[in-house]
């Protein structure tokens, strides 16, 4: 029997995955779609999470050994050679890490492109700002994006946002006035979280559950785009573990290979090939596809794939106020403060976002007490007191690429299917510590303005926004993907997501992966359609 | 079957289904069961209705070891000390007491939530916060403390 030959393979089914598979199928394209996890149910991974003990952004999604998951306290899927923390969290399952993101639905601004021109640092992408504005505009209006906009912010709109912002908490009411006192003005970050009834998901009705899991729907799945894909006729295998592409000597992919739990061994034949199985895993896919056109691994004659990990280094901090502030009611993160993503200090050091988090501090608020000793009424009374006085805040840090920060392949470490385990290799530079080091002085800034203790943790981790390892450029010696996205050496083999950015910004990347995959849909379909 | 006997039983199964938790734990260690509740009650806070429906789960993850340590410790114990600072018992004490507290599993167990609800700590919340995961309810109530603070 002659194997069904696709117009389009994609690997991996996240939001980058299901946003092209589906652009690309109700465009008339023969789509497959290659997801090395299985399908999950909203309501079991919520009696899950409701059962378990971990509040942890992995807690209920089930370990996996055919297709391991990046979870710190449970499996890991990578090991790091650093002792820099790297500590990413990424999930393999249909719709991918979408199932436990904040919704945090970010454009780039415009000079963020550029930012070598306008700073002196880092890279500038092959494409603008404009270039990605439409798909941008399109990305929001599919995940439902919630929001307003931010005047000093370099981010022209043509379309207005699907959505209303949500409404400021009662302490973001409280902390607004002192805040902008001191020139930290509190915005609503846009959220792809309903504010009302869109696209047949419910408004957000403040479960303050988001991560892990979004009980009633009302924050966007890449899920949804993945059902919708279906139905536009695009078809899925799951639990379908790729793990090598073939080439041939002209450059082209000829073929791609998967295994299944089992350890059985498919092929798939395609007239393209579109990588979007995340910053980790796609590279280790490229990495193990050697062959002897290839010999260090597919669109790999640059030899950086896997180079330029960037993240969002970030610090922690939790205030102790004098007032009541009830965080823990509505969703988990409503506000921002946007004064530092640009300015001349770039030229110095990164650009930031603080994001002011509304996560209820019950929890960490009894434990503590009750390792301090205290019983009695005397522990009631100040879990009562000091839980609703209680918040956090995170700031998440610009990273520049580096070729040192890395994924490589370890020679021995295996899992179950023999494939070899990732190594992730990173250090947070000098240019991101610094803005670390800053934004601990405007927390103590803040703290001072509105009366509270701050405990600040300088833990520089991972903000589980792997970018960068499959770098975008236009000179093929120093990166791996065109403007296009398209491999260098491969003409059919394309990457998609958080792995070709050219710079890491300071926003969350989720709608970036978003647009520049509906942009990947729009090139394909352009040169796969039949004229 | 008689009247009587038909309705004996209906009454037995339901006081059964709603004391079974304790009430199997207890004929398993009665003595330690009233001690460690009766000491639990002169510790924390918490009602005892509370107590009698989670303590068992929590019982049942603990070792003989722990048992034995527990149940030693409790029936030497001077009742005007704060047990949580004895070196030997209290870290113990303590695991238990964030378990009550909580809801979750002590720690180096089976993953789980002996209360989905998330614990007597929840039920210290002021009114305008909503139940652990609640799946329904008004939209945009955060904004206010109207009426409920």
């Amino acid at each position: 029997m002659t194997p069904t030959q696709y117009d389009l393979v994609v690997v991996g089914s996240g939001v980058a995955g299901a946003m092209t598979a589906w652009q690309a199928a109700r465009s008339g394209l023969k789509v497959l779609i290659l997801e090395a996890g299985p399908r999950l149910e909203r309501q079991q991974l919520a009696s899950r999470h409701r059962a378990s003990a971990r509040w942890d952004s992995m807690a209920p999604y089930p370990a996996q050994p055919h297709a391991r998951q990046a979870d710190p306290i449970g499996d890991p899927a990578y090991l790091t050679s650093t002792a820099q923390a790297y500590d990413t969290t990424y999930i393999r399952a249909a719709g991918g890490t979408t199932w436990h993101w904040g919704s945090a639905s970010w454009r780039i601004p415009a000079k963020d492109f550029r930012l070598q021109q306008h700073y002196g640092v880092g890279r500038d992408w092959p494409i603008s700002y404009q270039d990605l504005e439409p798909y941008y505009a399109a990305a929001e209006q599919e995940m439902g994006v919630a929001g307003r906009d931010i005047p000093h912010l370099d981010l022209p709109r043509s379309t207005a946002f699907p959505m209303p912002p949500p409404q400021f908490s009662v302490m973001d009411q409280l902390l607004a006035g002192p805040l902008k006192a001191i020139g930290m003005e509190l915005f609503q970050e846009p959220v792809a979280r309903n504010t009302q009834l869109y696209d047949q998901r419910p408004p957000c009705c403040g479960n303050n559950n988001c991560v892990p899991i979004c009980p009633i729907g009302a924050q966007y799945c890449a899920d949804m785009t993945l059902t919708k894909a279906l139905q536009a006729g695009a078809e899925v295998r799951y639990n379908a573990v790729v793990h090598q592409l073939q080439d041939q000597a002209d450059g082209n992919i000829s073929a791609l290979f998967y295994l299944d739990p089992d350890g059985r061994r498919h092929q798939v034949q395609a007239r393209c090939y579109v990588l979007a199985a995340n910053a980790i895993e796609s590279c280790k896919i490229l990495l193990m596809s050697v062959s002897k056109h290839s010999p260090a691994g597919l669109a790999n004659s640059s030899g950086l794939v896997g180079c330029n990990l960037m993240d969002h280094p970030h610090i922690y901090a939790t205030f102790d106020c004098d007032f009541p502030v009830y965080a823990g009611r509505g969703p988990i993160g409503i506000t921002g403060i946007t004064q530092f993503m640009d300015g001349e200090f770039r030229k110095e050091m990164g650009a930031k976002k603080f994001s002011i988090l509304n996560g209820n501090q019950l929890e960490p608020v009894t434990e503590a007490l009750i390792e301090q000793g205290l019983t009695g009424e005397a522990l009631n009374q100040a879990i009562r007191q000091q839980a609703v006085r209680r918040f956090s805040s995170y700031v998440q840090h610009e990273q520049l690429p580096h070729q040192d920060n890395r994924v490589t392949l370890h020679p021995t470490a295996k899992d179950v299917l023999g494939l070899p385990l990732p190594v992730v290799h990173w250090r947070v530079d000098d240019y991101a510590r610094k803005s670390c080091e800053h934004s601990a002085g405007l927390y103590r800034q803040i703290a001072k303005t509105i009366g509270a203790r701050v405990q600040i943790d300088m833990h520089m981790g991972s903000d589980a926004h792997s970018l960068g390892t499959t770098i975008m450029g236009t000179d093929p010696a120093q990166s791996v993907v065109d403007a296009d996205c398209r491999a260098h050496d491969h003409p059919n083999l394309y990457l998609n997501g958080g792995t070709v950015f050219a710079s890491g910004s300071s926003v969350n990347p989720t709608l970036t992966i978003a647009a520049l995959a509906l942009r990947l849909a729009d090139h394909l379909v352009n040169r796969l359609r039949p004229a | 079957m008689d009247r009587r006997l038909f309705l004996q039983s209906g009454l037995h199964a339901a006081l059964a289904a709603a004391t079974l938790p304790w009430a199997g734990w207890a004929l398993a260690a009665p003595a330690e069961a009233a001690l460690l509740q009766r000491r639990l009650q002169q510790l924390l806070a918490i009602p005892a209705r509370y107590l009698q429906q989670h303590l068992p789960a929590i019982w049942q993850d603990l070792s003989t070891a722990e048992r034995q340590t527990l149940a030693a410790f409790l029936a030497a114990a001077d009742p005007a000390a704060n047990w949580l600072q004895d070196a030997k018992a209290g870290p113990l004490l303590k695991q238990i007491s964030r378990s009550l507290y909580t809801g979750k599993s002590l720690p180096g167990r089976p993953d789980r939530r002996y209360d989905p609800d998330g614990g007597y700590c929840r039920q210290l919340l002021p009114a305008l916060y909503k139940a652990r995961l609640t799946c329904h309810g008004p939209v945009n109530f955060w904004q206010s403390v109207e009426g409920v603070a």
